[in-house]
């Protein structure tokens, strides 16, 4: 049997190409760490008003 | 004999001085009663009811009511103290926040410059009430102008069971506080 020869095709593959989108970088917030001990002292002043 | 002071001297020469007491040694008591000339009749007490009366006399009561305050009083150099009312939610489960406490002795120097004169000492009773995960633990931690400060934390981990009463149970604080100078 005759076997029908297959052209190789060969596609140019163009890569695609996306615009980068603009990415707003927001400003860390840098959060004042307090201790526990001063945590506590401030919520007893504010419950207690003192 | 107690009438000469002198006598001391007399006790010391004489290799008196003991070190160590006897089941039934005597101390000398002057026992109140206001029917004696001078209101004191002669008496003697064993040296250990001594000891465990005298430590029962400064044993003292008080309460704390955490909704109105969080200073306790205090005129006993030991006593049990009645805390009620901590907030459902603060401290925070997990050692998350502490609620602060203040014993207050208007007769010693607990500001944070005396500290190492002030001798502290203490232990949590904790009766969990109806649906009540709360684990007290608490840490002496500073000083302020209104007493030696401790910090009650909840060691629990378990979140507050909705429409239960977290810190709903009985919470006493036993403590010994005096000052070395």
């Amino acid at each position: 049997m005759a076997t029908k020869k297959t052209k190789d095709v060969v596609e140019e593959v163009k890569p695609k190409v996306t615009k980068a989108k603009k990415v707003k970088v927001e400003e860390p917030v840098v959060e004042v760490k307090k201790s526990w001990l001063e945590l506590a002292r401030e919520q007893a002043h504010i419950k207690y008003n003192k | 004999m107690w009438n000469n002071i002198s006598n001391f001297a007399a006790i010391i020469a004489n290799k008196m001085v003991r070190t160590k007491l006897n089941d039934l040694d005597l101390l000398p008591l002057g026992a109140r009663d206001e029917s004696y000339d001078g209101n004191y009749k002669d008496a003697a007490i064993l040296p250990k009811d001594l000891v465990a009366a005298a430590d029962a006399q400064n044993t003292g009561f008080y309460n704390l009511n955490l909704g109105a305050t969080n200073v306790v009083t205090v005129t006993t150099q030991k006593g049990i103290i009645d805390i009620i009312k901590i907030d459902d939610t603060s401290p925070a489960i997990s050692f998350g926040s502490a609620q602060v406490i203040y014993i207050n002795n208007p007769e010693l120097d607990l500001t944070l410059a005396n500290r190492e004169n002030i001798y502290i000492q203490y232990s949590v009773y904790y009766s969990p009430g109806d649906d009540d995960n709360a684990i007290p633990y608490v840490l002496a931690s500073g000083a302020l102008t209104t007493g030696l400060e401790l910090s009650i934390f909840n060691a629990s981990p378990v979140a507050p069971i909705p429409g239960g009463e977290q810190w709903g149970g009985a919470l006493y604080l036993y403590y010994e506080l005096y000052t070395i100078n």
